[in-house]
C-alpha cells in the first residue's frame, strides 16, 4: 500500500484556553488523505478543544496558549489567514440552534459560498445540488427553525459543503438525533468518505460511525490514551468498555435487562382515559383519544418521530397544559391540570433553562424556604448525587453533568409521584450515560413513578420495563422491554414505525 | 403564500422611513388614513394575516381612547397617553412587516448594496435571526419557571418583581451568551470575515414595481396629510 500523504498534522501539541486549565497535553496525530477518524472519550478529555485546532477557530477566535505544531496540507495554522480555513475545513456542530446563521434552509447552504464570493450561479447551482443529494429539495425555502433536528444536521452538513472543502470536522454531530435520523447522518458521511474527504469527528455514540471508522481515537485528560482499528474496539470486552466510559460501539442484544416487572407491586398511580391534548387553547389536537397507565415505580419509555408530541405529553401530564378531552387519574381518583402541578415534575433535557438561582444549594431551596424539614431533604439529597461539595458554588460554574444532577435534585426536593424526564442521555459518555440508568433506577426503587422521553437505546434497555411509541396522533404500540422483544424495541427505534 | 408584488429591500426600507415621517408629521385625525394606506401596500404585498391582526389591534386602541376621553376618572390621562402613543405607532410597526419577512440573506445583500459597512450588516441580521430563538429559549424557560413557582406569568409572583425578574432574565442570560458565542463560532468557521467581494444567490435590483410602488405610496401619504390637513405641513 502506498503511503498516503498526511492532511492534518499535530507535534507535541499543548493547548490552554486563557483562564483555564491545560485542555491538551501533548498531542500527536496524523490525519491521512480520506481517512475517517472517531475522536471519542468522556466529556470534558478535549475532543472539542482537539476539532477547533483544526477548523481554525483555535488559537484566533477561542484564544490561548499553544505549544506545539499544527499542520494543515503541511502549512503551520499559525500562517494561515483566520478568514480561509472555511475553504479547506467544513464544521459541523451539535447544537443546531446555534450554528445557523440564516433564517431559510437555501440562504444557510449558501452562506459561506457567498462569503467567499463565489459566483452567484454557481453557488445556486451547488445549493440544488446539494439540496438534492441530502433530501432537502423540498425545504429550500422553509425556515431552519422549524426543521426537525435531523433535517437541521442534513441543512449544516449542505452548508459545511457548500465550499467544497476536503476536510470536514464534525463535533458530536449526533447528539440530538433520534435512531432513524443517526441513520440518516450516517449515510451521508459515507457519501464524503466515498468522495475521498479527510473526516475527524467527534462523538460519545460509536454505533453508527464504526462501520465507516478507519480509526478511533481515544481521549482522556487531554492526552490520546489509545487507538483502536474498528476491529479491535469490537473485541474490547464490555467491562474495558465500561473502565473506559464508552458507549457500546454496536447496537447490540444487552447483557442485562432492565428492572424486571414488579409483580408485587401492581399497583396503578396513573392512568390516561381516552386523553386528547393540543400545545395551545386554539391549537388543533397532538395526540387525540390516548390511554394508557403506569404504575408505581415503573419506568417507562416514551418514543416516537420529530412533532408527535411527546412533550406536549409531557407538558399535559405534569399540569402546565390542560387535556382537551378525556381524563388523567392519579392514585385512583381524577385530577385536574391544577391539582397535577407540583405531583409530577418535569426534568428538561438543557439543564441551562432550569436552573435560577446563585447556589446549589439556594437552587435546591427555591420554594421550599418554609418547609421545616427542607433543609434536611436537601443535604441527603445532595449527598446521595454525588453533589454535597459543590454546595455553595454557582449552577453556570459546574460541569454538564453535575449541572443534570442538579435539575434532578430539584426535581426530586418536591418528592413527586412521578418524574418525567425528557432526554435524559443525549450528549452523554458512557460513564454519564450509565450514571443516570443507576439514578433512574434508584429513583423507581424508592417508588416514584419515572416516565422517560428519549431515542436512546441503551438507556431504554438499562432503566425501562417498557416502551411506548407515539406516533400520527396516537399511541401506536407498546411493549415490554425484555429479551424476548428485544428486536422489536430495536427496529422500533431505528426505523420510528411500527411494524 | 402568493406575492403579488415582490419589492427590492431597499424599497421596503424606504417604505418604513417614510412611514416615520408620516406619522411624525400627521395630525392625530389622520392616523386612521395612515394605518389604511399602509394596509393597502402590505395587501399588495399578499400579508392578509398579521396585517389583519395589526388593524385589529387599532381598532381595540381607538375604542380604547374613546373610552378613555368621555370617561372622566383623573387616571384616564395615563391610559389617554398611552393610546395616543401606541396608535402612532402602530403604523410603522405594521409598514416593517414587510421587511421582517425578508430571508436574512437577500436582506443583508441588499443592505450591502446600500453601502452599510459589513460589521453593522452583521449585527443586523443576527438581531433578526435571535428573535425566533430567543423566543423559543423563554418558552422553554418558563416552562421549569412554571412548575418551579417562579414564573412571570403566575400573579402571586408580581408582589416579588425583582426576584421574578431575576428568574427571568438570568437563564436567559446565560442561554444567550452561549448562543451568540457559538453562532459567532459557527460563523467564522464560514468564512465570514472574508475580506474579500462577497456575494448573493439572489439578484436585488431595482424594478419599475419599485418605482410604481414608493411614487404611489408617496402619493397615497401625501393625498391623506393634505386632506386631513397634516399638522407641521
Amino acid at each position: 500500500m502506498t503511503r498516503m500523504q498526511a492532511v492534518i498534522e499535530m507535534k507535541d501539541v499543548s493547548f490552554q484556553y486563557n483562564n483555564a486549565q491545560e485542555q491538551l497535553k501533548h498531542i500527536d496525530l496524523t490525519l491521512y488523505e480520506g481517512e475517517f477518524v472517531i475522536l471519542t472519550g468522556p466529556s470534558g478529555s478535549g475532543k472539542t478543544t482537539l476539532t477547533r485546532l483544526v477548523n481554525g477557530l483555535i488559537p484566533s477566535f477561542y484564544e490561548g496558549r499553544l505549544n506545539g505544531s499544527v499542520l494543515l496540507r503541511g502549512k503551520p495554522i499559525e500562517e494561515i489567514e483566520p478568514w480561509s480555513f472555511g475553504r479547506m475545513v467544513g464544521s459541523v456542530f451539535q447544537d443546531s440552534r446555534s450554528q445557523f446563521f440564516t433564517s431559510i434552509v437555501q440562504d444557510e447552504i449558501a452562506f459561506g459560498g457567498e462569503n467567499y464570493g463565489m459566483e452567484p450561479e454557481d453557488i445556486r447551482l451547488k445549493v440544488k445540488g446539494l439540496a438534492a443529494e441530502s433530501g432537502l429539495t423540498p425545504l429550500l425555502l422553509s425556515e431552519v427553525h422549524k426543521l426537525s433536528s435531523g433535517e437541521k444536521q442534513k441543512v449544516a452538513v449542505a452548508s459545511a459543503r457548500v465550499t467544497d472543502p476536503e476536510i470536514f470536522v464534525m463535533d458530536e454531530p449526533s447528539a440530538n438525533l433520534d435512531m432513524a435520523a443517526t441513520g440518516q447522518l450516517a449515510d451521508i458521511l459515507a457519501g464524503l468518505k466515498s468522495e475521498g474527504k479527510t473526516l475527524l469527528i467527534a462523538e460519545h455514540r460509536l454505533y453508527y460511525l464504526l462501520p465507516l471508522a478507519d480509526r478511533v481515537i481515544y481521549m482522556r485528560d487531554g492526552k490520546i490514551e489509545a487507538e483502536w482499528m474498528p476491529e479491535e474496539l469490537l473485541a474490547l470486552p464490555d467491562e474495558k468498555l465500561e473502565a473506559y466510559g464508552l458507549r457500546s460501539p454496536v447496537v447490540k442484544r444487552p447483557v442485562s435487562f432492565g428492572l424486571d416487572s414488579k409483580e408485587g407491586r401492581p399497583q396503578e398511580r396513573m392512568t390516561l382515559r381516552g386523553v386528547t391534548i393540543s400545545p395551545g387553547k386554539f391549537k388543533p389536537a397532538i395526540l387525540k383519544d390516548i390511554s394508557f397507565s403506569l404504575k408505581i415505580g415503573e419506568v417507562t419509555a416514551i418514543t416516537g418521530p420529530n412533532g408527535a408530541g411527546k412533550t406536549t405529553l409531557a407538558k399535559t401530564l405534569c399540569g402546565l397544559l390542560r387535556e382537551a378531552a378525556g381524563e388523567i387519574l392519579i392514585n385512583g381518583s381524577r385530577a385536574a391540570a391544577k391539582e397535577r402541578l407540583g405531583k409530577l415534575w418535569f426534568v428538561m433535557q438543557d439543564s441551562d433553562y432550569q436552573l435560577f438561582s446563585d447556589s446549589v444549594w439556594n437552587e435546591l431551596m427555591l420554594g421550599h424556604e418554609r418547609e421545616a424539614d427542607a433543609a434536611e431533604r436537601a443535604e441527603s439529597l445532595l449527598r446521595r448525587l454525588d453533589l454535597w461539595e459543590v454546595r455553595d458554588r454557582h449552577p453556570a460554574s459546574l460541569s454538564g453533568g453535575q449541572k443534570q444532577r442538579v435539575t434532578f435534585a430539584v426535581g426530586l426536593m418536591n418528592r413527586p409521584d412521578i418524574l418525567i424526564l425528557d432526554e435524559p442521555t443525549s450528549g452523554l459518555d458512557g460513564e454519564n450515560m450509565r450514571r443516570v440508568v443507576k439514578l433512574i433506577r434508584e429513583i423507581a426503587a424508592s417508588g416514584v413513578t419515572v416516565l422517560v422521553i428519549t431515542h436512546d437505546y441503551e438507556l431504554v434497555y438499562g432503566a425501562c420495563q417498557r416502551l411506548l411509541f407515539f406516533k400520527d396522533h396516537g399511541l401506536e404500540t407498546e411493549h415490554p422491554v425484555s429479551a424476548a422483544h428485544y428486536p422489536e424495541v430495536i427496529r422500533l427505534m431505528q426505523t420510528l414505525q411500527a411494524g | 403564500m402568493k406575492i403579488l408584488i415582490e419589492a427590492d429591500p431597499r424599497t421596503q426600507l424606504m417604505i418604513v422611513l417614510l412611514t416615520s415621517v408620516a406619522v411624525f408629521i400627521a395630525d392625530f385625525s389622520v392616523i386612521p388614513w395612515i394605518i389604511l394606506v399602509v394596509a393597502l401596500y402590505l395587501f399588495a404585498q399578499g400579508i392578509y394575516k398579521q396585517t389583519a391582526q395589526y388593524l385589529l389591534a387599532a381598532l381595540a386602541l381607538y375604542l380604547l381612547q374613546i373610552w378613555v376621553s368621555i370617561s372622566s376618572l383623573e387616571i384616564m390621562t395615563i391610559f389617554r397617553f398611552l393610546t395616543f402613543l401606541g396608535l402612532r405607532f402602530i403604523p410603522v410597526l405594521m409598514s416593517a412587516l414587510a421587511l421582517a419577512r425578508v430571508p436574512s440573506g437577500k436582506l443583508i445583500a441588499s443592505l450591502r448594496k446600500i453601502g452599510l459597512p459589513m460589521g453593522l450588516l452583521v449585527t443586523l441580521a443576527v438581531s433578526f435571526r435571535f428573535m425566533p430563538v430567543m423566543k423559543l429559549e423563554y418558552e422553554a424557560i418558563q416552562i421549569s419557571a412554571r412548575l418551579r413557582g417562579v414564573s412571570v406569568v403566575s400573579p402571586k409572583n408580581w408582589l416579588r418583581p425583582l426576584s421574578t425578574f431575576e428568574y427571568t432574565i438570568v437563564p436567559l442570560m446565560m442561554r444567550s451568551l452561549k448562543i451568540s458565542d457559538e453562532l459567532a463560532a459557527s460563523a467564522t468557521t464560514k468564512g465570514i470575515d472574508h475580506p474579500g467581494r462577497k456575494t448573493s444567490i439572489y439578484q436585488i435590483s431595482l424594478g419599475w414595481r419599485d418605482a410604481v410602488l414608493t411614487i404611489a405610496y408617496i402619493g397615497l401619504l401625501v393625498a391623506v396629510l393634505v386632506k386631513g390637513g397634516g399638522g407641521a405641513l
